[in-house]
């Protein structure tokens, strides 16, 4: 559980993601800019600003095989921007989404042939390529949401699609959209399911907006993170919801490492893991918090006396030990909320990055 | 928001429906509600008097009165908690934590910040040393599921 690489941005990162190889990563960097930085041993170059939206930028997708990034922002649009290699620029062509509210987060999907956008809007707009009219067309999943929709996340058969909405629930559907997707396998969900079937409904036992949504590897079941600082994982073959209410504040934003894995981080700036043993979750494991070597490196000038100082400042000052070093810094990597958690695009399923409003981008190794 | 000076949701039929939609309605009447703290009032009270705070606080934390409309059963229930709060030894007050369950732990602490608000019918002392020990057993996340949590007591 040792962190590979950090980097810290002069500026709060609020949404980020790697191209295929990890050589350059798009951030947005808390404006209406999307800024594509490329890897120059341990410092990162700006290479490209892209700037189309006129409002906050809330995610940012980058397909590793296609090579293309889906942007969505505040200002009700989503933009896909393909690679021009001969002039090096990206340009961008508009989606026609057709919200009336902001767009909350984009995802392609595993063939990247079609993506996601949840909306303020009450719905998720699934996203394909109109060859007829050569842009992106847009169907809606409307009903039964109730509220902004905050997160989604595919199936890994390329049709189901899971949303989590601040009207508490967490929703799988079915995005599958005729004439781009192949008829799906039968699954745990269901079958012959056209577009916009409900396939299951969920929601956590204090309620809560639900912040993030993640189907596991196989596809049987689903995760959610909700602000009643609780994961849940719902698995409809089992009929089992099962659910960790956590110490810690909300988190907001989780993703599976293994089929018995979950990592999930937040509003308390370390990423946590939650591992099934038997029938149940629990949480196991805070990343970052007790690498040593990097701790005593900053928190004081000699390397090897963080424990003979700490027990002078207790004698001196005569105050039992606190939760954060004397400089007022947290423990853990993170000095802020953690704002986006993915996976590495190049498949390696021990590596994952955290982007948060500390300006920090830190890259992990999660043991399994 | 300054260039909203209309509440625009509020003017959309369905979305009156979908609030509805989003409240917590009991499943039992106001009356037979009413009838159930009644009953758990004299099964703790009989455990207080013989010393058991563990039980009494079980009894008086189960089935919560959930819901909306049911303020005279909530209140009831409430200073029937606040009872059993104030009524454990000092010293007992860690171990009848520790033997709760999640769940219960989580209810406690809404009927704590509940009295807590209302200072001048409850003890706040006693009530914020409670809410000590509850907050070191269940953390932060405690304190954000009574918070964010839609069924009110």
């Amino acid at each position: 559980m040792s962190i590979l690489d950090e980097f810290l941005f002069p500026f709060c990162v609020t949404a980020h993601s790697f191209n295929h190889d990890k050589s350059q990563v798009a951030l947005c960097p808390n404006s209406n800019e999307v800024q594509i930085y490329s890897r120059s041993g341990t410092q990162w170059t700006l290479l490209h600003v892209l700037k189309e939206h006129d409002l906050l930028v809330t995610s940012i997708d980058w397909a590793p095989r296609t090579n293309r990034i889906v942007t969505c922002s505040q200002d009700k649009n989503a933009y896909v921007w393909t690679l021009d290699t001969v002039a090096n620029t990206w340009n961008p062509t508009l989606v026609h989404l057709r919200v009336n509210r902001a767009a909350t987060q984009a995802k392609w999907s595993p063939l990247e042939n079609k993506f996601a956008v949840a909306s303020g809007d009450k719905c998720v707009a699934v996203c394909y390529f109109g060859e007829d009219n050569d842009w992106w067309v847009s169907k809606h999943i409307k009903k039964p949401i109730a509220s902004t929709v905050l997160c989604v996340d595919w199936h890994p058969n390329n049709v189901l699609l899971a949303c989590g909405s601040t009207d508490m629930k967490a929703r799988v559907f079915s995005a599958y959209i005729k004439g781009v997707d192949e008829k799906p396998a039968a699954s745990a969900w269901g079958e012959r399911l056209p577009f916009s079937t409900l396939c299951g409904e969920f929601e956590s036992p204090s309620c809560g907006w639900v912040h993030s949504v993640a189907f596991s590897p196989d596809g049987d079941s689903v995760a959610f993170a909700s602000h009643d600082s609780s994961i849940t994982v719902a698995t409809p073959s089992t009929g089992e919801v099962l659910s960790v209410r956590s110490h810690y504040l909300p988190f907001i934003t989780l993703i599976w490492t293994s089929p018995r894995s979950i990592v999930a981080c937040g509003h308390d700036c370390s990423p946590m893991v939650f591992s099934k043993d038997g029938a149940s979750w629990r949480l196991t494991r805070k990343l970052g918090e007790d690498d040593k070597s990097r701790r005593s490196a900053t928190a004081s000038p000699s390397n090897n006396n963080t424990a003979f100082n700490l027990f002078r400042q207790m004698d001196s000052r005569n105050q039992p030990t606190k939760t954060t070093s004397t400089d007022g810094s947290l423990k853990s990597v993170h000095q802020n909320t953690i704002t986006e958690l993915h996976h590495d695009p190049s498949g390696n399923a021990a590596e994952i990055s955290t982007s948060g409003l500390d300006g920090r981008l830190v890259l992990w190794a999660v043991q399994a | 928001m300054a260039h909203r000076k209309l509440a625009i949701d509020g003017f959309d039929e369905e979305h009156q429906q979908i609030a509805q939609q989003m409240q917590y309605l009991s499943t039992k009447s106001g009356s037979e509600v009413a009838s159930l703290v009644d009953q758990k009032a004299s099964a703790v009270r009989a455990a207080i008097t013989r010393g058991n705070s563990a039980e009494a606080l079980e009894k008086a934390l189960s089935e919560p009165p959930y819901g909306h409309g049911l303020e005279a059963a909530q209140s009831a229930n409430a200073l029937l908690v606040a009872e059993v709060l104030m009524a454990t030894r000092t010293q007992e007050v860690n171990d009848v934590v520790t033997s709760l369950s999640e769940d219960n732990r989580d209810v406690l602490l809404k009927y704590i910040y509940h009295g807590l608000a209302h200072p001048a019918e409850f003890n706040c002392g006693v009530l914020l040393s409670w809410h000590e020990r509850v907050v070191e057993a269940g953390g932060l996340g405690s304190i954000v599921r009574v918070m964010a949590d839609r069924k009110s007591i």
